[in-house]
């Protein structure tokens, strides 16, 4: 890198109440995808450019972000954190970066609910070396921009304005994607400014150039629960080859197809399928004659029970998967289990989007198959049947023959 | 380069001429000592869209001669050889697209001369070389590799040494020997402050700044140093020192004095700032290119509209994307002067020699105006008689000296081989001479032809509106067409271009195998490969094709394709008949349709190739423009 060594500021401290219930125990940035939290895999990819420097803002149950990273030694590089004072008040976090890059004239922004193909971060700091502008973020084409950061660029490439669609005059489909260049003096705008898209307009007004990075390639903002089973589709289909574990046990009769990845000390037994992409974590139990296929991530010391099929789904660690479960398009908290029989529905009859309750508001998730969000620490009971885009709270009993028309929370 | 040089190649000789791309040359020569190998891998890197199998430099440092070279892409070159360390005043690189003998470190540019004392940069073909070769063979000189480049080294140092020759006398002689098209640097230890270039139909420009001076094959390598460009024309041989330069005439011996002008390109525009690839750069910056366009008001357009208007015979040359471009212009004198226009693909133009005489009017289209079957085309065309009204990007390109008239598209450098902005630019080029057109032959009065004006005007916003409204979509369909093999792209009328050109870029840089027909056609052959899920594209503007192509949709969509509409926003009909469409603004299906229609395809092209994992700006077996038969 040219110059001084650029540091990078994650902001990680928001509630991420959409993602509820996955949320409801940890915050967002420590959702694990094939074993490693989300905001991993952002670290990594710093400490892959050379930046080793990050501080890290933290806020809703910061706390364990602060255990599992501690100093950053264990990954290579020095992290030091800063607390949001009040969850969702982002002026106090940049008051603590502004110390933080005290003596520095540019650094890296980055959010830390953003799972990418490898080199968005090298694809800003490239724009914003080769044009030499003042800043740069980087951006990508999104269909609904919703809730994003919409972008109207000018025929160079350069950043016109930043906002909400309703806010600024644009139809412009680029949002920001989560990944900046800035300047320190952006500090002072976010003192008179609410928000950082604000901020860069108010430095764009003064004469800034920042240029747009165009990010093309596939890009998922961890805003809803859906997002999760995206994602971690993504990280699969993006591995080439396969890795198993030298002390992994595989039984006779065991089929394995595609790319998979299996940690140590697991048990494969006979008659099951693994049809990959598949990641299954350490210490798991996979039982006789189970069928776990088309990009399924089953985090470690889990079970899952004879006969059991599992599609395109997240499994988070812990989770028990007794006999002849159906788990389709689902994500399964911590520690939680499905006793016999379970069934996720993961369609409607007749065949529709589904719809799903985020934050009290009915939302269409554009998707024709979604079956259930479970939170941590749950148990179903025998022969229950959960409907499509269904939520169940965090700690919740589910009682045997149970119909889950409605969102338990 | 004349017609008669084809019949003395040898069949072999023949079969290396077909298919053959360009290179890119560069040299540098500067007051002060810097780390100019980084500096030259840096030039060559913006000349890498002339070709990109093999690199090498030549450098002078400390009186040593050092030549570094391999084959592959810049990037995996520079892996290999650290160029890095290496500082100078002087140096020379070459990007080279394979012509004589296949890439490899040996067949790399630059070549030197036996003593290693002289090394040779070259662009073109000598076609002459196996003789001159062979009589320095027996004179003794060891040849390294298999190019046609490496005869000239060795002629040089046979001139300096056998004969006894002043070192830039003996370059001077060497170069008279040559026959063939070429663009030539040389750089040597026996003169270690100078650089010696010559060019003959292989193009070859001069930058200046206050400390150095740069030659290189086109202006972009250079283009974030200065601005100041000098244009060379064949023939000419260029002395250059760090301090100036002397150019001269080797037919009349005469010594030119010809002022540098500014090109209004930035250095900016030359790069990719924040965009993945130059094509998506491209596409979006379609709408400035097109406001250029449009803002220069060329005279031009009006004096090429009467010569139009006068001749017996219209035709129009061009090769590729530009080919297609020119159906727009074709269909328009048709329609609208009511005679018989033609466009032809230069390579073909033979075919239609015989008709050309001094009532006949040749409009050449290019981007680079140094396509060379289109440059032998109109030498021809100008023999006999023809007038030469040619529309070209690139100012005081070869095919401009040939022109009597010249529309500039003003599009700024495209720099992806596939081209985008430079087609669309074409295309209105066609209709603005085409508006001219009908208000001369009476197609539409005054009134009607302000109208057209006013919205012919307007097409920068349209286009930008119709990037917005479809990018999202294009990457969408691009998803599905990706897993595809094979597609059909149909149209009726004026659109048909736009349906060819469709189909040209979702092959040259997707590589899925895609062709396109008059739709009437679909029926006489190419529905029998029509099955399940097979892609359809059907550009569908309100015209009077309208109703047609909505049956042709119907047939498709009963054997089971997958169809795709370019249609008119609002229009639910044919949207309810396809799977997926793409919507353009109103107002522009009678008029101009070539221009807003063609972009959706630009963008699913392109989405299409990234998807497939492929560098939309560096399709395998391409160059940018073809300066060679």
């Amino acid at each position: 890198m040219a110059k001084k060594e650029l540091k990078a500021v994650i902001l990680a401290g928001g509630e991420g109440r959409e993602l509820f219930p996955l949320t409801q125990t940890k915050p967002k940035p420590m959702i694990k995808l094939l074993g490693k939290p989300i905001l991993q895999y952002i670290i990594e990819e710093l400490k892959s450019l050379g930046v080793t420097k990050i501080l890290i803002v933290i806020g809703y149950k910061g706390e364990q972000i602060k255990d599992y990273f501690k100093k950053g030694s264990e990954f290579g590089l020095s992290i030091s954190y800063a607390k949001q004072s009040k969850e969702n008040d982002i002026k106090s976090a940049f008051l603590a970066a502004k110390k933080y890059l005290a003596n520095d004239d540019e650094f890296l922004l980055l959010f830390s609910d953003i799972i990418a193909e490898k080199g968005l971060i090298q694809r800003t700091l490239n724009a914003y070396e080769n044009t030499q502008a003042d800043m740069a973020m980087a951006l990508t084409l999104k269909g609904d921009t919703g809730n994003f950061g919409v972008v109207d660029m000018d025929y160079k490439g350069y950043v016109k304005s930043v906002g909400l669609a309703t806010e600024i005059d644009t139809k412009s489909n680029y949002i920001d994607a989560g990944c900046f260049v800035l300047k320190t003096t952006i500090f002072d705008e976010l003192e008179v400014h609410p928000n950082i898209p604000k901020s860069i307009n108010a430095r764009i007004k003064k004469g800034d150039k920042v240029i747009a990075a165009i990010w093309e390639k596939e890009w998922i903002d961890i805003g809803k629960p859906w997002n999760i089973i995206e994602a971690n589709r993504l990280l699969l289909s993006k591995l080439t080859e396969s890795r198993i574990a030298s002390n992994v046990t595989i039984e006779s009769n065991v089929v394995l197809k595609n790319v998979v990845i299996i940690d140590e000390n697991t048990i494969i037994s006979s008659g099951t399928v693994l049809n990959g992409p598949l990641y299954i974590g350490p210490n798991t139990y996979i039982g006789n004659n189970v069928l776990l296929r088309d990009h399924t991530s089953i985090d470690s010391d889990s079970l899952i029970g004879f006969g059991s099929e599992i599609k395109n789904s997240v499994l988070f660690s812990g989770t028990k998967i007794y006999r002849l479960c159906y788990v389709g398009d689902s994500v399964i908290g911590e520690n939680t289990t499905l006793s016999t029989n379970v069934m996720t529905v993961n369609t409607e009859t007749p065949i529709k989007p589904i719809k799903m309750n985020v934050n009290g508001q009915k939302i269409d998730t554009g998707l024709t198959k979604l079956g259930a969000i479970i939170g941590d620490n749950c148990i179903i009971g025998v022969n229950s049947m959960i409907f499509p885009g269904r939520k169940i709270a965090a700690g919740s009993t589910i009682l045997p023959r149970t119909r889950v028309q409605e969102d338990v929370v | 380069m004349n017609n008669t040089y084809l019949l003395l190649l040898s069949k072999k000789q023949l079969i290396f001429l077909i298919g053959k791309k360009m290179c890119g040359i560069v040299g540098i020569i500067q007051k002060n000592e810097t780390k100019i190998g980084v500096e030259i891998i840096q030039a060559l890197q913006k000349l890498e869209y002339r070709g990109y199998d093999s690199l090498g430099v030549a450098i002078i440092e400390n009186d040593n001669l050092i030549v570094q070279k391999d084959k592959g892409k810049i990037n995996e070159v520079v892996e290999k050889i650290d160029i890095s360390p290496i500082s100078g005043k002087i140096a020379i690189g070459h990007t080279r697209w394979a012509t004589h003998g296949p890439p490899s470190k040996i067949n790399a540019h630059p070549h030197v001369s036996c003593d290693g004392k002289i090394a040779v940069v070259h662009n073109g073909i000598i076609e002459n070389f196996q003789e001159l070769r062979r009589t320095l063979k027996e004179k003794g000189h060891k040849f390294s590799s298999e190019t046609d480049t490496e005869v000239i080294s060795h002629l040089i140092e046979d001139f300096f040494i056998n004969e006894q020759l002043d070192f830039r006398e003996a370059v001077i002689k060497a170069i008279e020997q040559l026959v063939g098209t070429y663009a030539i640097c040389v750089i040597s230890t026996n003169e270690p402050q100078k650089i010696y270039c010559a060019k003959k139909d292989s193009p070859l420009v001069i930058g200046l700044n206050s400390n150095r001076i740069f030659v290189a094959s086109d202006i972009p390598a250079f283009l974030d140093q200065t601005q100041q460009v000098v244009l060379l024309h064949d023939n000419e041989f260029v002395e250059i020192r760090s301090d100036g330069y002397d150019i001269v005439n080797l037919k009349s011996k005469e010594h030119i004095t010809r002022t540098p002008y500014t090109v209004s390109w930035k250095a900016e525009m030359a790069q990719k700032a924040g965009y993945p690839h130059f094509m998506l750069k491209e596409i979006h910056e379609q709408p400035n290119s097109l406001y250029n366009y449009i803002r220069m008001k060329q005279k031009s357009v009006k004096k090429i509209a009467e010569k139009i208007h006068a001749a017996e015979r219209i035709f129009f040359v061009a090769a590729g994307t530009a080919y297609y471009s020119t159906l727009t212009g074709e269909y328009l004198v048709r329609k609208f002067n009511k005679k018989l226009s033609q466009s032809i693909i230069a390579s073909e133009f033979e075919s239609i020699l015989d008709l050309i005489d001094e009532n006949t009017v040749v409009v050449p289209v290019s981007q680079s105006g140094e396509t060379m079957d289109t440059i032998l085309g109109i030498k021809k065309a100008k023999e006999q008689g023809a007038s030469i009204l040619s529309i070209v990007n690139v100012v005081g390109s070869t095919i401009t000296r040939y022109s009597d008239e010249v529309i500039y598209l003003h599009a700024g450098p495209e720099i992806g081989v596939a081209a985008t902005k430079t087609y669309l630019a074409q295309t209105i080029a066609n209709w603005d001479v085409g508006l001219e057109l009908g208000l001369l032959s009476g197609a539409f009065n005054k009134t009607e032809y302000e109208s057209h004006r006013e919205k012919f005007n307007q097409l920068p916003k349209i286009v930008k509106t119709t990037i917005t409204n479809n990018e999202v979509q294009a990457r969408t369909v691009a998803n599905w067409f990706s897993k595809k093999k094979s597609g059909f792209y149909l149209a009726r009328g004026i659109n048909v271009q736009t349906a060819n050109e469709g189909a040209l870029k979702m092959k040259e840089i997707s590589y899925i195998h895609c062709e396109s027909y008059p739709a009437g056609e679909s029926k006489h052959g190419p529905i029998a490969l029509v099955e399940k899920d097979f892609p359809v594209v059907f550009i569908a503007p309100k015209d009077h094709t309208y109703r047609l192509i909505q049956s042709n949709i119907m047939e498709m969509n009963a054997r089971g394709a997958s169809t795709i509409g370019v249609i008119e926003e609002n229009d639910d009909e044919i949207k309810n008949l396809v799977t997926w469409s793409f919507k353009i603004p109103q107002g522009y299906s009678e008029i101009f349709s070539t221009i807003p229609y063609v972009v959706p395809l630009q963008l699913l092209a392109y989405y299409t190739a990234v998807k497939r994992g492929y560098s939309p700006d560096k399709p395998r077996n391409l160059a940018k423009s073809v300066t060679v038969l």
